[in-house]
């Protein structure tokens, strides 16, 4: 029997399927890339389904708190760097803003009973509540998706295949404390 | 004779290899998947291929009654086999299962996690469970597997339209059902926690490609002996 032969054949089944795994590694970190996208895009929707509504919330109840000012003022200035932010830490940082003033405005509602009567300013609250909601949860979804990312293509044997994509760490939607800093600034103007 | 029929149960042997070789990669790919999609809570579910926790709640009035465990469930297989041995030419006696009766029912239902639920439509989901009843009379055996009201599950679906939504909801889960997907197939039911069933997927991977490896080398082993053998007295 031609030792050599079957010798061969091993071999090749081995390459063939390094071969394969290599494949599908490759099929999976697209996917995982893509994942990272469209867990992204489903964010944005909410924050821009969120930066819609503030505008209503903020007509609503100006006229009943007027000591409450800054608190309305913050929202509308991180708003604005929402929707204008060129990169992901900036967005994140005034999303914080957005969510903390938020839940600033929210507690101090309960000292105005006339706002608390008022079924338009209910009905906001509890949308934007909701969306606060998703949007932890979907911020969350992200981070785990980047994570799952990143450790891929740092493990061995996705490391190999993420090197010939020239992958690089994906970011999470997180704020630098230098983007924190200059949004807090920006707002405190 | 001796030439052609060993050479075409060498060939057999390989292509069967082959078939359990590739069925090693297909378990590999949707191990990675489950691994690849981060688990999503059902308030901020997003349209697409999702994984999703939660216990199982009745749709009202949506409810089977399994036949052999007597049970109230959502979903369940009920399998009946008989026993036949048989003898071949040489006098050798086979034994095996034979399938009589393989009955699959299932009903909608909500999966409810801690920020709200959502509607599941189990059908032609790949649906892994434990055995719920065994029992066995004379030749027969009779084996029932079961999803009832309160079963914690996991699940990787396709969030898609709810079609009994006519108009959309306020509340966005209410507009989503969770289904086999149209252009994602893999649709997996398990009352096993994820880390379980990654484990059973590595355990299966493996396994395939061991014995595929090892029919493909008997195939070829075969193939050869018989090559040089016929080289020997032709």
């Amino acid at each position: 029997m031609d030792l050599g032969l079957i010798l061969a054949i091993v071999i090749g089944l081995i390459l063939l399927t390094i071969v394969v795994i290599l494949l599908l590694i490759y099929n999976g970190l697209v996917r995982l890339k893509n994942n990272i996208k469209k867990a992204w895009a489903n964010i944005d929707v909410l924050l821009k389904q969120r930066s819609d509504e503030l505008p209503n919330l903020i007509e609503c109840v100006k006229g009943y708190m007027e000591h409450e000012r800054s608190t309305l003022e913050a929202i509308t200035k991180a708003r604005t760097e929402v929707l204008q932010a060129s990169t992901l830490s900036k967005k994140a940082a005034s999303d914080s803003v957005i969510t903390e003033s938020l839940k600033t405005l929210f507690a101090v509602a309960e000292k105005y009973p006339n706002l608390k009567a008022n079924e338009n300013f209910l009905k906001l609250q509890t949308r934007i509540t909701s969306l606060e909601n998703e949007l932890a949860d979907r911020r969350e979804f992200y981070n785990d998706s980047v994570t799952i990312y990143n450790t891929r293509i740092h493990s061995i044997p996705d490391m190999i295949v993420a090197r010939m994509m020239k992958s690089t760490d994906e970011q999470l939607f997180s704020a630098s404390e230098e983007d924190k800093a200059l949004v807090q600034v920006s707002i405190g103007k | 004779m001796f030439g052609w029929f060993h050479s075409i149960f060498s060939l057999i042997f390989v292509i069967v290899g082959c078939v359990i070789f590739a069925a090693g990669f297909y378990f590999f790919k949707q191990k990675r998947l489950i691994e690849n999609i981060p688990t999503s809570k059902v308030r901020s579910l997003a349209m697409g291929l999702v994984e999703v926790n939660g216990t199982v709640v009745p749709v009202e009035g949506k409810l089977l009654h399994s036949p052999l465990a007597q049970k109230d469930c959502v979903y369940y297989r009920y399998l009946v086999q008989r026993h036949e041995t048989t003898r071949d030419s040489k006098g050798h006696s086979q034994s095996r299962w034979v399938t009589v009766q393989d009955d699959r029912y299932s009903v909608p239902f909500y999966l409810q996690d801690d920020t709200g639920k959502v509607l599941v439509d189990p059908t032609k989901a790949m649906v892994d469970l434990v055995t719920d009843a065994q029992t066995q009379r004379g030749n027969m055996r009779y084996q029932e597997w079961c999803i009832e009201p309160q079963n914690t599950l996991y699940i990787m679906g396709t969030a898609g339209r709810n079609p009994g939504q006519t108009e959309a909801s306020a509340n966005h889960v209410e507009n989503i059902m969770i289904q086999k997907g149209q252009h994602e197939k893999f649709y997996f039911i398990s009352d096993s926690p994820e880390k379980k069933l990654l484990t059973k997927f590595s355990l299966v991977t493996y396994l395939l490609w061991v014995i595929g490896g090892v029919f493909i080398i008997i195939g070829v082993i075969v193939f050869l002996s018989v090559t040089e053998f016929m080289r020997m007295f032709l």
